[in-house]
């Protein structure tokens, strides 16, 4: 059974179609690159699997279940922005994921964030926003969780916390599980990537293993890319 | 879940209004305490100053009670908060209940404060004396269970007040452009339905019932008959009841059909 499967999944804003028939598959145990231009439909389809959005037709299905509470415990989502309760410690903000997700692992959180230096008791309104990211990434990489979807997680960070996110999500995803990246920083995350998916304005143009793609273009992932999307 | 989200939505809440609570108790204290000395110019300006005061900071725990319940309300279900609320484990109906439920509670805690406040800043005195004289006029000497009652009412509506501004903001945020336009027209569209349909009631009953007609026509202040007043306020209190509960199931529909954040 396909861990995630998008089925002729239209999306449209006051009848303007941000998505345009997606139809998509995800299997376990890859880390897949979700690739696009600014504003093609990439967080849109994000939230569409996370239930931020609601399909105007189509069906999305997560281990073949609809979208909904049981995908939620399987899905541990990072968003382009921070959600975090500003007036929580960072020791309150683990207290509240431990709270909800019966797969978040407090201890690894903790070592985690240990690691970052950051002080349990500091209020997240006292971090900067680089900071406050950091922490949602390593909440959000403490869950046990089947499939993580990360949505532009390296936007906006310089390049040495680049590698840091990239190092944190390698090396703390639950084995067999799937990872979702959406980004257009491609050669950051080409290194780690087995699959890729374009889309363009609302379609899914390509879906392929990577290093297929690259033997057949005889070029990297970041040279197909600006082939494919050049202006 | 229920009660962590609500553990959660209260520890949001209540500090903030608990402030609201110490400085109008505080100042209903004072007021009170410089009222012994009233015959000293000076204090008796203090007093009437903290007075004064009490008042305001009554309102504004009503005010900061409401507006706070909604912010958050939005904040969480359609802010940058809901990238989490809406991708926790919980279903739909739980959330919203969760915010019910908050509304709920500290809507009586504020109600027992205010209480409190008026209690220490009026008990015994001139104030304190008319009312109570005004209330029997109304309720042939049982002014206390009349205050209770009309208390009661009073509950409901900012109870249903409470739950149209969500509603305003289910309905509003429904919308692709201009959420929070549609959001307050949407609040205020389906408060004054609603009050409609409480005086529609009341109107039916003054209809059939002379007693309670005549409290609605005449210029003249006389007693209503008790068995008449029950009944009023038990209609009230009834058709308050069916709103808030057939509102609180139309929102979760509204919220079970999806969501469609920023």
């Amino acid at each position: 059974m396909a861990l995630l499967e998008c089925k002729h999944v239209y999306k449209a804003f006051d009848n303007r179609f941000i998505l345009t028939d997606v139809n998509l598959t995800l299997p376990e145990g890859k880390i897949v690159g979700l690739l696009g231009k600014n504003g093609t439909g990439k967080s849109t389809l994000i939230k569409l699997i996370n239930d931020l959005l609601t399909p105007t037709e189509g069906e999305i299905l997560v281990k073949g279940l609809p979208v909904g509470v049981e995908s939620k415990k399987m899905i541990a989502y990072l968003p382009e922005r921070t959600y975090l309760d500003k007036n929580m410690t960072v020791e309150q903000v683990v207290g509240f994921f431990e709270d909800f997700y019966e797969n978040f692992d407090s201890e690894k959180a903790r070592k985690l964030l240990r690691e970052l230096d950051l002080d349990p008791t500091q209020k997240m309104a006292k971090m900067s926003k680089g900071m406050q990211e950091k922490v949602q990434l390593v909440l959000v990489m403490s869950r046990k969780a089947d499939l993580y979807i990360l949505d532009e997680p390296l936007g906006g960070v310089d390049p040495a916390t680049r590698d840091y996110i990239l190092d944190t999500i390698l090396t703390n995803f639950n084995e067999g599980a799937s990872v979702l990246i959406s980004t257009h920083l491609i050669q950051d995350i080409e290194r780690i990537l087995d699959e890729v998916i374009f889309i363009d304005k609302g379609k899914i143009i390509c879906h392929e293993d990577c290093d297929t793609l690259r033997e057949r273009e005889n070029a990297s992932i970041d040279e197909i890319f600006r082939r494919t999307f050049k202006c | 879940m229920l009660k962590k989200l609500l553990k959660y939505d209260l520890k949001s809440k209540l500090p903030f209004l608990c402030i609201f609570y110490a400085l109008a108790i505080g100042c209903a204290l004072l007021s009170r305490l410089f009222g012994l000395f009233s015959e000293v110019p000076m204090v008796n300006i203090l007093s009437q100053f903290f007075a004064g005061a009490t008042i305001s900071m009554i309102f504004n725990i009503l005010i900061n009670l409401t507006l706070r319940s909604w912010a958050l309300f939005r904040q969480n279900l359609y802010g940058d908060s809901s990238y989490l609320m809406h991708t926790l484990p919980v279903e739909k109906k739980t959330l919203y209940l969760s915010k019910a439920l908050d509304g709920l509670i500290t809507l009586i805690v504020s109600f027992g404060v205010i209480g409190l406040t008026l209690l220490i800043q009026y008990y015994g005195t001139a104030l304190w004396t008319k009312a109570g004289l005004f209330l029997r006029l109304f309720s042939q000497g049982r002014p206390a269970m009349v205050a209770t009652l009309l208390i009661g009412i009073l509950f409901l509506e900012i109870a249903n007040m409470f739950q149209c501004g969500f509603t305003g903001l289910i309905l509003g945020h429904k919308m692709n452009r201009h959420k929070m336009g549609y959001s307050v027209l949407a609040g205020l569209g389906v408060y004054a339905a609603g009050s409609l349909f409480v005086f529609a009631v009341i109107g039916m009953m003054a209809l059939f019932n002379d007693s309670i007609r005549q409290f609605f026509l005449s210029t003249q202040t006389q007693p209503v008959e008790m068995n008449d007043l029950w009944l009023l306020i038990a209609l009230s209190s009834a058709a308050y009841a069916f709103l808030i509960l057939a509102m609180y199931f139309l929102n979760v529909k509204w919220l079970k059909q999806g969501v469609n954040v920023d």
